[in-house]
């Protein structure tokens, strides 16, 4: 039993007369501590299945198991409860609450959990161990991701979520970012899941999957994940 | 502007709707509330002058204390400038129904002047009719057809008794609840009577109501009416006072010569009357004389029918007596016959046995003889024998002895011994004989005896039984003879008493007749002798009221003092001054109250307009890159505005037209009888309010939207760097920071990154606030003010009122107050009523003279305002209220103006807590050094024992009936009417207090939905961290509370200032309201703002809820 085991996943958006289908019929695996690479055009579903994923949309049938618990059916106060608990988010726009410092940003995520990561510590952990009292706007774009990412790991969730962590960012910077990201996997044992357009990155997920018009092109497992550091793009 | 740009105004409308309503609806608050205030006074008061112009309300009313004439009416009349003028009557009077009495006006109906408002019925016409003020209705209940009773002060003005009530109305003299003072009863009047001019028997008017020309066509509360009418005044005011002067000439000789020809025309009466009456009483003497002489006979044949009756009946009682006695007798006689029979028989019994036993002993003596004889027979036989035997014996022995001689045998038997032997027995024999025969004779003797007593027995027997048998004879005869005669008796005796009773009869049945007769008489004297009593009774009340009349005609004569005369115009009504006093509070309150929601409206407009400019500042950029100018960009925002402030100030003066004048009229009319509201659309103010509205909006939005819209487009493209975060003042107390929890951080910091919407939501908050506090306030403190006044300051019960021309009125009072065990304490006072004057003012009040400071003090509390400790009244100086010390604004030791004869200046000593009225008291020497005049009280305040309302209205009435009292006033009445007239306060409160919930409601929904609407990206962060849905509310909530919080208690300090403005401004000058509201008041106020908050909040919840934190994260700021 995988991980992460989604099965025959449909979610369908309707709003009036019109009926979009964001995901037919998804079936995927990912195991523990695997580094997946989600990629697709835009339009693929990949948002919608990452959404589905971490609690913020809820599936319109089949099934998702994270960790044996199944997530589909789950509604209000419990998928709130799965969010808090088990996910971690990083967004594109890293999301960090501008009127909060870095240290502060991370705290917002740590005070909710019942075992948290000293938020100190994540931020050292994304080496920002220096910067703990800036404000998001006197960090840099790669810097602010950071605490983004800091703040999500502070949770000590079961899954990290990114979605296009890099999308807003440089070359460099993004390749930072996605080391960071890498590391955090292979360091900690972190399953994490990385949803971009950029083909690119594939070769460095231990797992990648590919997506288009809402159904899985093809999945297979990288024996031989490259270190960010050889990609280019 | 051009189609794209309006398409995109229109859904921009479409799409922030409640934004637009916010600005929408504080802009229909702020011209509503300035249109509705402002119209409320104007409104009132046409809706006055147009109903006191339709019923011909007088402009002057004149009057004189020698009246007019009919020919004074008629040359006032003539005067210039008078357009209408007309006499009438205005009297006191009382009204009696059932066992209800009230102190009334008396109003004579007057063709085309103040005519009256039918509320039911018909008005009056014949002298015996009359019309009922409806406010009377509440005190008694009276449909027309019933009658009444009415008297009048005046003595003579009503001639009838009873009038007939055919209408109930309503009259423009008293379209206040109030209806005056009179100085009848206990001085208050319950309301007043309309009569026909024919049911005043007088030959002069009261009253005299004049029109002033071209007054009518005149607002009667404005400038020009007040010229108007005064210029008339100073033409009016010389005439009348000459006609009173000739009129006062008139009457005094007119009523000299009046006086005189009554005198002799009751001269001549009298001596008629006398002379009718002697007569009839000679007559009467006459008749009485005729009936007692029948009378003195009457009672003669009575006693002489007493008498026979008694003699006849006497002898009769004789005659019965000797029947009964003779009755008796014979009775006895009958008895003893009966007995004599008896005896008679017994005697002949006894004879028979005295007979019988003569006879047996005859017998037993004959048988004793026999035996007797018997036995002598046998003794001679046995004697016989015995001689025999001696014989033989004798011989045996001759034999023996011869035998002997012979022997032959002898026979022994004839012994010798046997010869003694029979020889003795021979001698006893012998004796035996002897004895026998003397026992025979003694038995002969016996029965010779026996025969003897039975012959004498016999002959005694029989001569006894003849003799009772004679005896019997007699009586038998006796007793039949004694029979006949009582026979005979009782037949005489039974005709005596026939005779008798006829006798009787016939004397009774004449005496009775004769009796009747008398009687008959006597009722005839009687109705003679009540026909005169009458005739006499009548006479002389004729006489005396035609003294009386002459009396009075005299003492009018004898008091006719020098006329005064009064030209009062309508300000002398006090239903026209106090409704124009309320109109102006009004006006009052329209000054302050527009003000607070234009501010509010104006900050509205300000945060909506720069956050709608700020979210679309990219869209600014680009459509400014296409090449629009400045203006046209701006245009969007500004018609943005001006439709919401146009939208809003449509409705907004349409209700504030319509509904504020509505509702602060209906509220007045619980206490004036008006017309319904007359609508004045005032189009200027309504012009000026939508301006205002308008401009406010304009400048707000181009405030927001200069500073963007002049920028280039290419800054403007740039997303504006969002706000940086920064730390704040309280991080660097470290103390307090690292004892506050991470949310209170997170709050503490984002209270302060969004400054402009803190200080909105604080004065918001703090505008919602002051509003329930003032409102809440002006209430508490009109109505606590009443209470202090009346029941803390004022200690006494009845307010005494007296007339110090009455002489000897202050002994008679003083006497009563003493005397009366109800009265627990008084005091006296002089008030004179006068004006003070300074900073620029003329207030009116009093100077109070206390005659006994001392015991002025246990009436009247007299204390300071703030710390509550007794002030006195200076020896020198003055000690006045401290409102007249505001008005004038005066200090302790500054001057006090007024005029007392002359104007005189009063050093101020101290202030005093005082509410209603204003007065200046000084001691009795001071006031003497002022005016050279010794002050005699003219007021009395009396505290009684017991003080419900019966016992002081029996007290007051009690007091009434001194001579020289002019009032005596319940003071609890007093206070119940003061409250009445305050109680319209009441719906400016309900206004004040929904339009703070207004406020409150739009400002918190407005400023809550601008800070969710512009973190909504931070609030999805937070939700999709996994926050439950309320940790995100309070994540928004937890700033709200500590604004709102914080509005609270800015707005406690507004709120007093509010407070204490409103009071000022809706006051009146002769009224002081309490400066402080309660304690409960501000928690009332924290706890209504807290609640609208909290309403405000939860529907905010909905909105948090259904943030959308996909598309929240995906859009680009």
């Amino acid at each position: 039993m995988a991980y992460i085991e989604i099965k025959n996943v449909t979610r369908v958006y309707e709003t009036g007369d019109v009926r979009i289908c964001a995901l037919d019929g998804v079936d995927l695996q990912i195991e523990q501590g695997e580094l997946a690479i989600i990629v697709g055009p835009s339009g693929a579903g990949k948002t919608t299945l990452l959404n589905l994923l971490g609690g913020m949309d809820t599936a319109s049938s089949g099934s998702i198991l994270i960790d044996g618990k199944e997530v589909v059916g789950l509604h209000g106060r419990e998928l709130t409860k799965f969010r808090r608990y088990d996910v971690g988010f990083v967004f594109q726009f890293y999301n960090l609450v501008g009127n909060l410092t870095a240290l502060e940003n991370v705290e917002l995520a740590s005070q909710i959990c019942p075992d948290p990561m000293p938020a100190a510590e994540a931020l050292e952990k994304v080496g920002l161990g220096h910067r703990l009292q800036n404000f998001p706007a006197q960090l840099s774009g790669g810097e602010q991701q950071r605490v983004a990412i800091a703040r999500a790991l502070a949770k000590r969730p079961k899954l990290l979520l990114c979605d296009e962590p890099t999308g807003a960012l440089d070359y460099v910077t993004g390749k930072d970012v996605l080391r960071l990201l890498q590391d955090t996997c292979r360091r900690d044992g972190m399953t994490v899941l990385i949803i971009t357009h950029n083909s690119a990155l594939m070769p460095m997920g231990d797992r990648v999957i590919r997506l288009r018009s809402g159904k899985v092109l093809e999945s297979w497992k990288n024996d031989t994940p490259m270190d960010v550091e050889r990609i280019e793009w | 502007m051009n189609k794209s740009l309006q398409t995109e105004l229109a859904r921009e409308i479409r799409g922030s709707m409640p934004r637009f309503l916010s600005i929408l609806t504080m802009v229909a608050l702020g011209v509503m509330f300035l249109v509705g205030l402002r119209s409320a006074a104007p409104d009132m008061r046409f809706t006055a002058d147009s109903y006191f112009d339709q019923q011909g309300f007088f402009d002057l009313q004149l009057y004189s204390t020698v009246g007019f004439s009919p020919s004074d009416v008629e040359k006032l009349s003539e005067l210039e400038g008078v357009e209408a003028c007309t006499g009438a009557q205005a009297l006191d009077g009382t009204l009696l129904y059932g066992n209800m009495e009230k102190v009334i006006k008396l109003h004579s109906l007057t063709a085309g002047f103040s005519s009256p408002v039918l509320v039911d019925g018909r008005l009056p016409e014949t002298a015996d009719e009359c019309a009922l003020d409806a406010r009377l209705l509440e005190v008694l209940s009276i449909k027309p057809g019933v009658p009444v009773k009415l008297t009048s002060s005046t003595e003579g003005a009503l001639p009838l008794d009873t009038y007939r009530v055919v209408g109930i109305v309503e009259s423009p003299l008293y379209i206040s609840l109030d209806r005056g003072t009179s100085t009848l009863g206990d001085g208050s009047v319950a309301g007043f009577v309309l009569l026909p001019e024919e049911s005043f028997d007088l030959d002069y008017s009261t009253v005299v109501y004049i029109r002033a020309s071209g007054a009518a066509s005149l607002d009667a509360y404005g400038d020009e009416y007040k010229d108007l009418v005064q210029n008339l005044t100073a033409r009016v005011e010389p005439t009348v006072a000459r006609l009173a002067e000739e009129r006062y000439d008139f009457l005094k000789v007119d009523g000299a010569r009046q006086l005189s020809d009554g005198e002799a025309e009751l001269a001549a009466a009298q001596a008629d009357a006398k002379r009718q009456l002697s007569d009839a009483e000679a007559a009467l003497k006459e008749s009485r004389a005729e009936l007692d002489e029948g009378w003195a006979a009457l009672e003669q044949g009575k006693t002489d029918f007493e008498t026979q009756s008694r003699e006849g009946r006497e002898a009769l009682d004789d005659a019965r007596e000797a029947l009964k006695a003779g009755r008796a007798e014979l009775t006895e006689a009958e008895l003893k016959l009966s007995l004599g029979k008896g005896a008679l028989a017994m005697s002949r019994e006894l004879y028979k046995t005295n007979l019988d036993s003569a006879r047996e002993t005859v017998a037993r003596a004959e048988a004793k003889l026999e035996k007797k004889q018997a036995a002598l027979s046998e003794a001679r036989d046995r004697v016989a024998a015995a001689h025999a035997e001696l014989d033989e014996i004798e011989a045996g022995i001759r034999d023996n002895v011869i035998a002997a001689m012979t022997g032959q045998e002898q026979n022994p038997e004839y012994t010798p011994e046997a010869l003694t032997a029979a020889a003795a027995n021979a001698a006893l024999e012998d004796a035996m004989v002897d004895v026998a025969e003397r026992s025979l004779s003694d038995a002969k003797q016996e029965l010779s005896d026996s025969q003897t007593a039975l012959e004498q027995t016999q002959r005694k027997g029989q001569e006894q039984i003849a003799a009772a048998q004679a005896q019997l004879a007699a009586g038998e005869a006796a007793v039949a003879a004694g029979r006949a005669k009582l026979e005979e008796g009782e037949a005489e005796l039974a005709a005596g008493e026939l005779e008798f009773e006829t006798q009787i009869a016939d004397a009774a049945k004449a005496l009775e007749e004769s009796e009747n007769d008398l009687l008959s008489g006597e009722e005839e004297y009687a109705q003679g002798l009540l026909d005169y009593e009458a005739a006499r009774l009548e006479a002389e009340t004729a006489l005396e009221e035609g003294r009386e009349a002459l009396d009075r005609a005299a003492r009018r004569l004898e008091e006719l003092e020098e006329p005064d005369t009064y030209v009062l115009d309508r300000n002398s009504n006090y239903g026209f001054v106090s409704y124009d006093q309320n109109a102006q509070r009004m006006t009052n309150l329209a000054k302050v109250f527009p003000i607070i929601f234009y501010l509010v409206a104006a900050l509205v407009c300000l945060t909506t307009m720069t956050r709608m400019v700020e979210e679309e500042r990219t869209q600014i950029g680009s459509i400014k890159a296409m090449g629009y100018g400045t203006w046209s960009i701006a245009a969007k925002y500004l018609i943005y505005g001006v439709l919401a402030a146009l939208l809003g100030a449509i409705p907004g003066a349409a209700i504030g037209t319509v509904l504020f004048p509505w509702v602060i009229f209906s509220s007045y009319d619980i206490m004036y009888d008006l017309p319904s509201l007359s609508l004045l659309i005032d189009w200027p103010l309504c012009l000026i309010a939508t301006g205002v509205g308008i401009a406010v909006t304009v400048g707000a939005t181009l405030w927001a939207m200069f500073a963007t819209a002049r920028q280039t487009p290419a800054a403007l493209l740039r997303p504006k760097a969002p706000k940086p975060g920064k730390r704040i003042l309280l991080e660097h107390v470290r103390p307090i920071w690292r004892r506050m929890s991470f949310s209170m951080k997170v709050s503490a910091r984002n209270l302060f990154r969004y400054k402009k919407r803190l200080f909105m939501t604080v004065i918001g908050v703090a505008g919602c606030t002051a509003l329930l506090i003032a409102g809440l306030g002006l209430h508490t403190s009109i109505f606590n003010i009443l209470d202090i006044q009346f029941f803390d300051i004022y200690r006494y019960d009845v307010l005494l009122s007296v007339d110090t021309d009455s002489p000897g009125v202050k002994e008679r009072v003083e006497e009563f107050l003493n005397s009366r065990e109800e009265s627990l304490a008084w005091t006296g006072l002089f008030n004179r009523a006068v004006t003070f004057t300074g900073n620029g003012l003329t207030v009116e009040g009093y100077v109070t003279v206390p005659i006994d400071p001392t015991s002025l003090k246990e009436q009247v509390i007299l204390r300071d305002m703030d710390t509550k400790a007794p002030v006195d009244v200076p020896e020198e100086g003055t000690l006045i209220d401290l409102k007249l010390a505001e008005l004038l604004e005066l200090n302790p030791g500054d001057e006090l103006r007024t005029d007392v004869g002359h104007i005189v200046s009063i050093p101020v000593s101290a202030l005093r807590e005082h509410y209603v009225y204003h007065y200046a008291m000084v001691t009795a020497q001071t006031y003497y050094a002022l005016t050279g005049e010794n002050p005699e009280p003219n007021e009395y305040m009396i505290r009684l024992n017991q003080n419900d309302d019966e016992s002081v209205s029996a007290f007051c009435k009690a007091l009434m009936r001194i001579e020289g009292v002019r009032s005596a006033q319940n003071k609890a009445v007093m206070a119940k009417n003061f409250r009445k007239t305050m109680e319209s306060i009441d719906a400016a409160v309900t206004i004040i207090i929904l339009s703070a919930a207004a406020l409150a409601f739009v400002v918190l929904y407005n400023l809550t939905n601008i800070n969710v609407t512009e973190r909504i990206r931070e609030l999805a962060t937070i939700k999709v961290l996994g926050f439950y849905d309320p940790e995100v509310a309070m994540y928004v909530y937890r700033e709200n509370i500590v604004l709102t919080a914080v509005g609270i208690a800015l707005g406690q300090f507004f709120g007093k200032s509010l407070l204490s403005f409103l009071i000022r401004t809706v006051e009146m000058d002769i009224v002081m309201f309490g400066r402080d509201p309660k304690f409960e008041n501000y928690l009332l106020s924290i706890l209504l703002s807290f609640v609208f908050a909290a309403i405000v909040n939860v529907l905010m919840y909905y909105r948090i809820r259904k943030i959308d934190m996909v598309q929240a994260l995906k859009s680009v700021e």
